[in-house]
């Protein structure tokens, strides 16, 4: 799949890959079980720093998109959809908005788990 | 096609075989039609066995009559066989060199079969003397150079498939982008496990038998370090050109740094087009076949071509022609 990265940006580099990779899941460019490059490879092809790419990998296994073993790099999880990428999307969003009112994190949390 | 040439190449050869070439890949069949005649009008005057080999004026080895005529009649068809392979329309950046190899292959057996079966006929004796006889066996390998003379030299093809101005990927001043796919070929995985499988059971007879078959052991490892190599490749296109690296073995097989890169188009990989599978080099152009189908192909400044066979090759090929273009 194409990273692309654009330093001018004021979106962080680690979170432009990492958008990018929920778009592949997301619209299937990027299939289940699918291996991306190795942290160190997709950093020097794009020039940034290897702890950028593993910080957006990291975040994209935390989010359950990808799935990171040892020696064997990240490869998109088995059960990673459109469904995923879709709640993670919502998620996001809710949070961003959540912010912009001025509605702490635990008080967004008591709203899902009133109506859980 | 509507194609483009380049314009120095001479007045371009299509890839079909012109008569000349059917001429050369013809004498080909001169020595099985040597071979298979002699051997008809001497088999009755002819002693069982056959003398092979002589030190001085003394037989060394020797040879069952129909042994040898079985191997020497085999090669020189196998030789003529391989002519008319030649003249085939995907044969023919290699026509010449195939001729050639050919006709040394064919030469040197009818030269071997003549001297050996003519000397017993001539002098009468199941065991003659051979004198410098075996020098003119050698020698008969020059009968490739026939062919290869007769084989019009041809102009590596140029051909570039017209297209509506190559598609870029449009990128900001800023930005940078990289393109990554990784190509796994389950087939080579098993041939190495089994290739693997078979250096192990060689090392243990190697073992018992006092270390013979050393160099099959070395071989079967050394076949299945390839098919290793060539079981998952990662492509990717990025600042640092064209990549194809083994991503089981970390190894760098091919690049193409950006400021090599003359033109990037995609294109059908017809494996036969390329010499076949894994990676292929071929005169003035070189390529990692997988499988047939879609492929990257680069031109190089210095007019070489190299291809690779990816997946919907478009988007790497645009991102590719965009980087080379800065």
């Amino acid at each position: 799949m194409l990273f692309r990265v654009d330093p001018a940006s004021t979106v962080s580099l680690a979170e432009q890959l990492a958008v990018q990779v929920r778009a592949g899941v997301a619209d299937g460019t990027l299939a289940p079980g699918t291996r991306l490059p190795p942290a160190r490879e997709l950093a020097s092809a794009l020039d940034i720093n290897m702890h950028t790419v593993l910080r957006a990998y990291a975040q994209l296994r935390d989010d359950g998109i990808l799935e990171m073993r040892q020696g064997r790099g990240a490869s998109v999880r088995a059960d990673a959809g459109a469904g995923t990428v879709r709640l993670v999307e919502l998620a996001d969003a809710l949070l961003a908005e959540a912010r912009k009112m001025g509605v702490a994190l635990p008080d967004v949390l008591t709203l899902i788990q009133t109506r859980g | 096609m509507p194609t483009r040439t380049i314009p120095e190449a001479p007045p371009a050869l299509t890839p079909h075989a012109t008569g000349r070439e059917r001429f050369a890949a013809a004498t080909l069949w001169l020595p099985v039609v040597a071979i298979s005649l002699t051997a008809t009008l001497w088999y009755d005057r002819l002693p069982a066995v056959l003398p092979k080999q002589w030190n001085g004026a003394e037989i060394t080895s020797t040879a069952g009559t129909e042994v040898m005529i079985g191997i020497t009649g085999t090669i020189a068809l196998l030789a003529a066989l391989a002519g008319l392979v030649a003249l085939s329309d995907a044969a023919a950046d290699i026509r010449r060199g195939l001729v050639l190899a050919a006709g040394c292959a064919a030469g040197l057996a009818a030269g071997v079969w003549l001297v050996v079966a003519g000397l017993v006929i001539a002098t009468g004796s199941a065991e003659p003397e051979a004198g410098a006889w075996p020098l003119f066996a050698v020698l008969a390998l020059g009968y490739g150079l026939i062919p290869f003379a007769l084989s019009p030299r041809r102009p590596h093809r140029r051909e570039l498939a017209a297209t509506a101005g190559p598609t870029t990927v449009p990128l900001g001043a800023t930005e940078s982008g990289a393109w990554f796919t990784t190509v796994t070929v389950p087939m080579f995985l098993w041939l190495a496990g089994g290739l693997a499988l078979g250096a192990v059971g060689l090392t243990v007879f190697s073992i018992l038998e006092d270390g013979a078959g050393t160099g099959g052991v070395l071989t079967l490892l050394l076949a299945a370090g390839i098919c290793l190599t060539f079981a998952r490749l990662r492509v990717s296109v990025d600042r640092r050109g064209l990549r194809v690296v083994s991503s089981l073995l970390r190894l760098p097989i091919k690049q193409i740094a950006l400021d090599q890169v003359a033109s990037a188009r995609a294109e059908t990989i017809r494996p036969l087009e390329w010499g076949g599978w894994g990676y292929r080099i071929l005169p003035g152009r070189s390529a990692v076949v997988l499988t047939g189908g879609p492929g990257i192909v680069v031109e190089r400044h210095n007019g070489t071509l190299f291809a690779v066979t990816v997946p919907d090759p478009e988007l790497p090929v645009a991102l590719l022609t965009t980087l080379a273009a800065r």
